[in-house]
């Protein structure tokens, strides 16, 4: 004790010393880039140890009074920081060396900023200038193939279709349960990312692992992705403008018949007599498809001073879907305000973001009455698509194409079908310095979601064999959030090598939800419509409905990382979780995590590595959760049931029942995972990127179990049971291949494998529950249509399926039992021995075995941008449903069928495949050019009324390279049952784009 | 000061409910506040009636089953529609799993309401006459439940309570369901209800009770296994109370049954259950049946779906002077509303529901031996009108379906006489000439035997659910019929030696294993 502090006085002694003895001098210089030789601007020069500064001016010239033997510190965003001891010289001319990782950046973490050189989770950082640009009608669509191990898909090109994204594939069953990751905007947790203009985000940090994400406790389990959108910077005021078109196309058509091909079918199978010549020749899919043209425009404006800033935008993006009339309007206005008060102490942020949309909408999905594409596909390709007098040709009264047959045109141009939202998004913090490093933070936020819901039919539609009396439907949701956040943070360094960052925190977080809700038939006038529901005379019981529900979630949370001298890391967290939503014997949940890090080149025994600028290891578990249930499961509650006449009275009374088995003890599906993870950078990080090794178990996976009839009521009870695996290894490495004047070429390749298998079944599971990747279609109903099957030890996305064995001499299609003998179903449903699960066998699996995204980034003559990235899954299989569907020449001579039907015709099968085989498994292997675009910017310096101008020409989906024989190989990965190609899906487009923005 | 301020919002906050995790409860009523009214009470024990209309569709099941696993009703594959995955074929030919959506829909849907009777049972500790009078009344329906499944599954769980039921029952015996339905009925029907107010044909009644144990003796060697005379006296004792009722008679006009504006109040319904096409929906037999085409016969709202047929030798059965012949079948040329023909734009001929439908399915092979014309199905077979198709049919009609009614029972009594004494008494022939009459039928020469009564009592009480019971008890429910005995097409699939009872549903069996046990 004694020593220590004669040694601070010796310091203080030379200190002083230095103070009386220094000298004085004027020094000026250039600061340069070192590859390029330009003079850079705006580059921080701070003699060491204080906060006397200056930075460079317009011709990277600058000036600074020091003394000498001090020394200077000049530092650039992109550059590596350069320090120069002064020796008296009056010019000091530098040139800095670009540095390609900022590894003092800060990332997001839950309730606080890191350090990017001191994570000790697996975080994916995604800065506004590396986001895809183009046709995007989904801000998440802006990072596909940016971050491995997170997976965005988008089933097809509907415009009002949301993409979904599966980090580290998903954890629980998805379809009973929300897979999706929790959304954080600014701070607010469970905010809807469709509330954020691309153009407004200034950054996505992705939470991974289960150490990251378990400060946000019960809501973590399938990741976190935070979104922060820009802020104004002190400065003059900055104006931006932007606008791009876009003109889509399909992709893709799919082979039906044509009119010509369809007669000849006739022909030459003698089946002439039978059909009906509708007397035109219609390709049904040019009918309902159109080269749709996609507007959007963004205006922002931001700045201010020291105290307050500000950032203000407003967006309207105007996409058109490639079906006609289906198309979603988006309009976004944001403001951001934050304001320094106290001597700087209390900082207060405010942000306000109002959406409005509107969606035109297309129903799909099934093989109903007003489903678009099947009705497309299905129709006779001999149909008439109008009358002699120009109406929509309805169905007549004659003919008989068959149950449902519908025309997509009546449905697409009479029928209205339309959601609109208003959405509003308040936040409000005040962040108070309380000392040095202690700051105590209380954050509210209002979310509010309204949605009104119209569809009309006039009458005449479904016409057919009489009369289509029309139907009104009119509803109207309100949606709302308010979250309450208080923390305490403390973060400081003690003796200039013990770095400690703490937070405690609470969270309080409200749902409701109301809906009221009309519906009616046998409307009166097709110009009225919903906006007159009186014009409708068939209004029934259960007819006007409405119904309203709230929880309300509470967190208890706290957070240590401490680090030594950013060579060694220790953290954990704690977070205790309570949700109105759990039942009565498990209402509170413990989250907690711990972590440890290993900055190895921070080391002295490395500092002899200048080739290595960073190798860090290191290791994290976590436990987090999913409570993504509806509220009230956990109860038994009285609904509204029968109505009944009242013997006694002669009324009708109303009789109330429960309508759901209750379980008290409902809670949360829980999450533990371990995470292994290195991070590496060469030659000044021109070379860098990371390899994370992942481990997840889900354990009490929430669903709609099975239970035992009796005793219960209800044959399915929602519950936690069984567990599942993920395991996974994802790679990245950046490099910047080229960086000279003339030209500039940065590459990243990432490439990431999930396995996922369940491991075990539980208390609930039943095989019931096991069936997945259901198909559906005319004549396709029923308990065995399922094309997958999970069971305990087997991989997620197994295909389960018969095995195919040709057509026999009477036309029947065979299959092969479990003893490999052939069976014709037929024959089997008569003698009782129908095909049945122990027939089937493991045909394929639709999990891809890998993920490849490789992005290129170039710069020419700094002018001139080219931006590209390739994307592949590779190993997946996919079951070609629509294949299957259109290939059963029954369908004949009324419904429409693909050209591969004629192959089965040609062997005798004269049916429909109605039980999932083999038969089509497709490869469903391939690589995607996502994104391509060509920039070209103008910097305007000294021009006092334009910074920059952009100009820039994109493609979306491009190019295609598969073998898969359906319209597009890639299907939306969600849950436990993917990857089955139904005929009901919104086509995917092709889009160019042209865009130009500038900046004031 | 500012910092206090801070503070002062956290206490606020946290005192305002910083762990609060109560649930507010918005649309329904928790169970714990349930009945709120006294008019909520009154009616309470009524939702135990809820399950029933579930049973008459593919919710439940129950009728589609007794109807297609019978000779009466054919689902026939027409083309690409009604295959259905092959669960109609199931039925049709006998060769049903433990996971048919049949078999798994009806254990489900009976069990549920005798879980809800069971569970308003559990909370009814008075007893006061009022209070004794609800416990017959639900007692009652949930024999009518437990009927119709040990009639169709065999050995079941005879659970009495909910609240206190075993998490994984094991089934009883058939035998000792028998006795348990019969005395629970015995003790409970004079404390019911009587439907001299007509209004209580719609609910567990004195003489749905009646009709009920009548039905149980009638089919009790079935259920225990062994011949009982006593069984088929207690049969005429119930039946004989039912007909000294003055206030239950027979129609003069049968048809008087189906139609809405006649049927709730018929002297002769004892018990039904009572459809709305709006507020109580759940009967589409016209749907399931009808042609796409009748929707113009009957200038209906919605199209019907092209389905079930009726079997050619059920049909066949009808003389056709028949006033039931008509009267149940819509069959022959078609015509719409006004009067018109409806012409097959295919074959430019006028439409026909040609009763000679010919195999239950459309497969290449079959389609080869008659050729591709002959499987055009789309117009085969008769269809069933026997429940009113009103103008303006919806989707769901407005029926009172007739569970029991007074020409069930005169053949119950007849039937009983024949197995007891070999022949009908004279009073009971008085009641069946006038089933005869009223259908413009005379008589058959031999009068009325054990050999005819199963066709008597068919064709009067075709679509009626009773056909599977009634086959069973005379033994042809399980050899070969129509479908399944015809020899000109492909393959005679044999008969499994198991069809009398369903099994017990895999989506039961494989949450509780205890099913598998022997039935204690």
């Amino acid at each position: 004790m004694k020593k220590r502090i004669q040694i601070y006085l010796v310091l203080l002694v030379m200190g002083i010393s230095q103070m009386a003895f220094a000298q004085s001098v004027s020094i000026s210089g250039t600061v340069t880039d070192q590859t390029t030789g330009e003079s850079l601007i705006g580059v921080s020069i701070v003699i060491k140890g204080t906060t006397i500064g200056t930075a460079t001016d317009f011709d990277g010239n600058y000036k600074i009074e020091a003394q000498v033997g001090s020394t200077l510190v000049y530092s650039f965003i992109g550059y590596k920081t350069f320090e120069q001891q002064i020796t008296g010289e009056q010019v000091v001319n530098v040139a800095l060396e670009s540095e390609y990782e900022q590894l003092d950046e800060l990332i997001v973490i839950g309730y606080g900023v890191q350090r990017k050189t001191d994570k000790t989770g697996a975080v994916s950082h995604i800065t506004a200038d590396e986001l895809s640009t183009g046709a995007l009608t989904d801000p998440l669509q802006t990072i596909v193939g940016k971050a491995s191990g997170v997976v965005v898909t988008k089933g097809g090109g509907n415009p009002t279709d949301d993409a979904k994204i599966k980090i580290r594939g998903s954890a629980g069953i998805s379809g009973a349960t929300n897979t999706n990751p929790l959304y954080v905007i600014d701070g607010v947790p469970g905010a809807d990312p469709n509330m954020v203009a691309p153009g407004d985000i200034e950054s996505f940090n992705i939470l991974k692992d289960a150490a990251s994400t378990a400060i946000y406790g019960s809501q973590g389990a399938n990741g976190v992705i935070i979104i922060t959108t820009k802020s104004g910077k002190s400065g003059a005021s900055t104006l931006s403008v932007s606008s791009t078109t876009s003109v889509n196309q399909l992709a893709n058509k799919i082979d039906l018949l044509s009119a010509q091909q369809y007669k000849e079918y006739a022909t030459k199978y003698e089946l002439d007599n039978i059909f009906v010549d509708g007397g035109a020749e219609t390709d049904w899919q040019d009918e309902i498809y159109r080269t749709a043209i996609s507007q959007q425009y963004n205006i922002s404006l931001s700045g201010g001073n020291e105290q307050s800033t500000y950032y203000a935008s407003v967006s309207n993006q105007d996409n058109e879907g490639i079906i006609n009339n289906s198309s979603r309007n988006r309009t976004i206005g944001t403001l951001n305000v934050s304001h320094k008060a106290l001597n700087n102490k209390l900082t207060i942020k405010g942000g306000i973001n109002v959406t409005f949309e509107e969606d035109h909408l297309v129903q799909l999905g099934s093989n109903s009455r007003d489903d678009i594409i099947y009705q497309t596909y299905r129709r006779n390709p001999t149909d008439p698509t109008h009358n002699e007098d120009g109406s929509i040709a309805y169905q007549r009264l004659n003919d008989n194409r068959g149950f449902d047959y519908i025309n997509p045109l009546g449905i697409l141009n009479d029928e209205t079908r339309l959601d609109q939202r208003k959405k509003m998004l308040g936040n409000l913090s005040l962040n108070y310095e309380i000392a040095k490093g202690l700051n105590f933070k209380i954050a509210s936020s209002y979310l509010s979601s309204d949605k009104e819901y119209t569809y009309f039919r006039p009458t005449g539609i479904y016409a057919g064999q009489g009369n289509d009396s029309g139907e009104g439907q009119r509803y109207y949701e309100v949606r709302t959030q308010k979250t309450l956040e208080a923390t305490l943070n403390y973060n400081t360094t003690i003796s200039e090598v013990h770095n400690l960052d703490a937070v405690a925190g609470y969270s309080w977080q409200e749902n409701d939800f109301s809906k009221f809700g009309l519906n009616a038939r046998n409307s009166q006038s097709a110009t009225v419509g919903t906006d007159n529901m009186k014009s409708f005379l068939d209004l029934q019981y259960g007819d006007a409905s409405s119904e309203a529900n709230m929880s309300r979630l509470i967190g208890f949370f706290g957070r240590f990382a401490y680090n030594y001298d950013n060579k060694y890391y220790i953290g954990g967290s704690l977070r205790a979780d309570g949700s109105s939503k759990f039942g009565e014997n498990n209402k509170w949940g413990i989250f907690p995590t711990a972590s440890l890090g290993w900055n190895v080149q921070n080391e002295s025994f490395m500092s002899d590595a200048d080739w290595l600028s960073q190798f860090k290891i290191r290791a994290s578990y976590g436990v987090s959760g999913n409570q993504s249930f509806g509220s009230y499961f956990s109860r038994s509650v009285f609904d509204p049931g029968d109505v009944v006449t009242d013997p006694i009275s002669g009324n009708p009374v109303l009789v109330w029942s429960t309508q759901r088995n209750a379980n008290p003890n409902l809670q949360w599906e829980q999450t533990a995972e371990y995470n292994l993870g290195i991070d590496y950078g060469f030659f000044s990080s021109r070379i860098s990127g990371s390899l994370e090794l992942y481990s997840k178990n889900t354990t009490n996976m929430l669903n709609e179990y099975s239970v035992p009839v009796p005793p219960n009521k209800y044959p399915k009870t929602w519950a936690n049971s069984g567990s599942m695996t993920n395991k996974g290894v994802e790679f990245y490495v950046t490099a910047h291949v080229v960086d000279s004047k003339a030209m500039s070429w940065k590459t990243t390749l990432g490439a990431s494998r999930n396995i996922g298998k369940i491991t075990d079944l539980g208390e609930f599971w039943t095989e019931n529950d096991s069936k997945q990747g259901w198909i559906s279609g005319q004549g396709i109903v029923g308990g065995d249509n399922w094309t997958m099957f999970v069971d305990s030890g087997q991989g997620i996305g197994d295909f389960f399926l018969y095995e195919f064995a040709g057509i026999d001499d009477k036309g029947d299609a065979l299959y092969l039992n479990k003893v490999k003998e052939k069976e014709t179903e037929p024959d089997s449903v008569k003698a009782g021995k129908m095909l049945t699960i122990e027939d089937r066998y493991i045909a394929g699996n639709a999990t891809p075995d890998v993920e490849l995204s490789w992005s290129n980034n170039f710069v020419f003559f700094d002018n001139w941008t080219l931006d590209f990235s390739f994307r592949g899954l590779f190993g997946q299989q996919v079951y070609n449903h629509t294949r299957a569907y259109f290939s059963s020449p029954i369908f004949f001579p009324d419904a429409n069928i693909m050209e591969s039907a004629t192959k089965y015709m040609d062997e005798g099968f004269f049916g429909q495949f109605t039980v999932p085989s083999d038969e089509f498994i497709e490869d469903a292997s391939f690589v995607r050019l996502d994104y391509l675009a060509l920039g070209y910017n103008i910097n305007f310096k000294n021009n006092d009324y334009i910074k920059s101008l952009k100009l820039s020409l994109m493609g979306n989906n491009l190019l295609m390279f598969t073998n898969y024989s359906g319209a597009d190989p890639e299907m939306t990965i969600d849950g436990l049952g993917y990857g089955v190609d139904t005929f009901s899906l919104y086509p995917k487009s092709r889009t160019v784009s042209f865009g130009i923005s500038a900046t004031f | 000061m500012k910092i206090k301020f801070l503070y002062s919002i956290i206490l606020i906050a946290f005192a305002a409910g910083c762990t609060n995790l109560d649930e507010t409860i918005y649309s329904g009523i928790d169970e714990s506040e349930y009945p709120q009214t006294d008019a909520q009470a009154a009616v309470s024990h009524l939702s135990s009636y809820d399950a029933l209309a579930d049973l008459f569709d593919d919710g439940g099941y129950w009728y589609l089953t007794q109807e297609i696993t019978s000779d009466e009703l054919v689902a026939p594959t027409r083309a690409a529609d009604w295959y259905d995955g092959g669960k109609w074929l199931e039925l049709q030919y006998h060769s049903w799993s433990n996971s048919a959506d049949a078999v798994q829909n009806m254990w489900n849907k009976l069990f549920e309401g005798i879980a809800e009777a069971n569970s308003i049972l559990d909370k009814i500790v008075s007893t006061e006459e009022a209070a004794l009078k609800i416990r017959a009344e639900v007692e009652t329906i949930r024999s009518l439940y437990y009927f119709w499944l040990f009639d169709n599954y065999g050995d079941v769980p005879y659970l009495t309570t909910y609240f206190s039921a075993p998490e994984q029952p094991f089934r009883n015996k058939r035998a000792d369901i028998f006795d348990s339905l019969t005395t629970t009925l015995e003790e409970n029907y004079q404390l019911l209800n009587s439907i001299e107010n007509p209004t209580y044909k719609n609910y567990a009644s004195k003489e749905m009770a009646l009709a009920l144990l009548a039905k149980l003796y009638l089919n009790g060697s079935v259920y225990t296994g062994s011949a009982n005379n006593a069984f088929y006296e207690k049969t005429i004792q119930y039946c004989n109370e039912l007909l000294s009722l003055g206030y239950l008679s027979l129609e003069d006009d049968v048809m008087n049954l189906f139609r809405i504006a006649t049927s709730g109040q018929s002297p002769e319904m004892i018990y039904s259950v009572p459809f709305e096409e709006t507020s109580k929906k759940g009967f589409r037999l016209h749907m399931r049946s009808l042609g796409y085409i009748s929707k113009r016969t009957f200038n209906m709202t919605d199209q019907p779906w092209n389905g079930l047929a009726v079997i050619p030798t059920f049909f066949a059965k009808y003389e056709e002077n028949d006033v039931r012949r008509d009267g149940y079948f819509l069959h022959g040329p078609q015509f719409d509303y006004q009067g018109a023909p409806i012409i097959d734009e295919k074959s430019g001929k006028q439409a026909d529901f040609n009763p000679n439908i010919k195999i239950p399915e459309m497969t290449t092979a079959n389609m080869q031996i008659d050729g591709i014309e002959s499987f055009n199905m789309t117009f085969d077979g008769a269809r069933v009108k026997k429940y009113e198709i009103y103008a303006a049919a919806k989707e769901n009609l407005t029926v009172n379906f007739p569970v029991f009614r007074l020409a069930d029972v005169v053949f119950m009594k007849a039937e009983a006489e024949l197995r007891l004494n070999g022949s009908v008494s004279a009073e009971t022939m008085t009641y069946v000439n006038k089933i005869w009459s009223r259908a413009n039928q005379t008589p058959p020469a031999e009068g009325l035997t054990l050999n005819n009564i199963l066709d008597e009592r068919g064709k009067e009480l075709f679509g009626e659910g009773h056909r599977r019971n009634d086959m069973i008890r005379f033994g042809t429910f399980d050899q070969p019929f129509w479908g399944m005995g015809q020899t000109d097409m492909t393959g005679v699939p044999t008969p499994n030696d198991i069809q009398n009872v369903f099994p017990i549903p895999l989506s039961a069996i494989s949450s509780n294993p205890n099913l598998e046990a022997a039935p204690q």
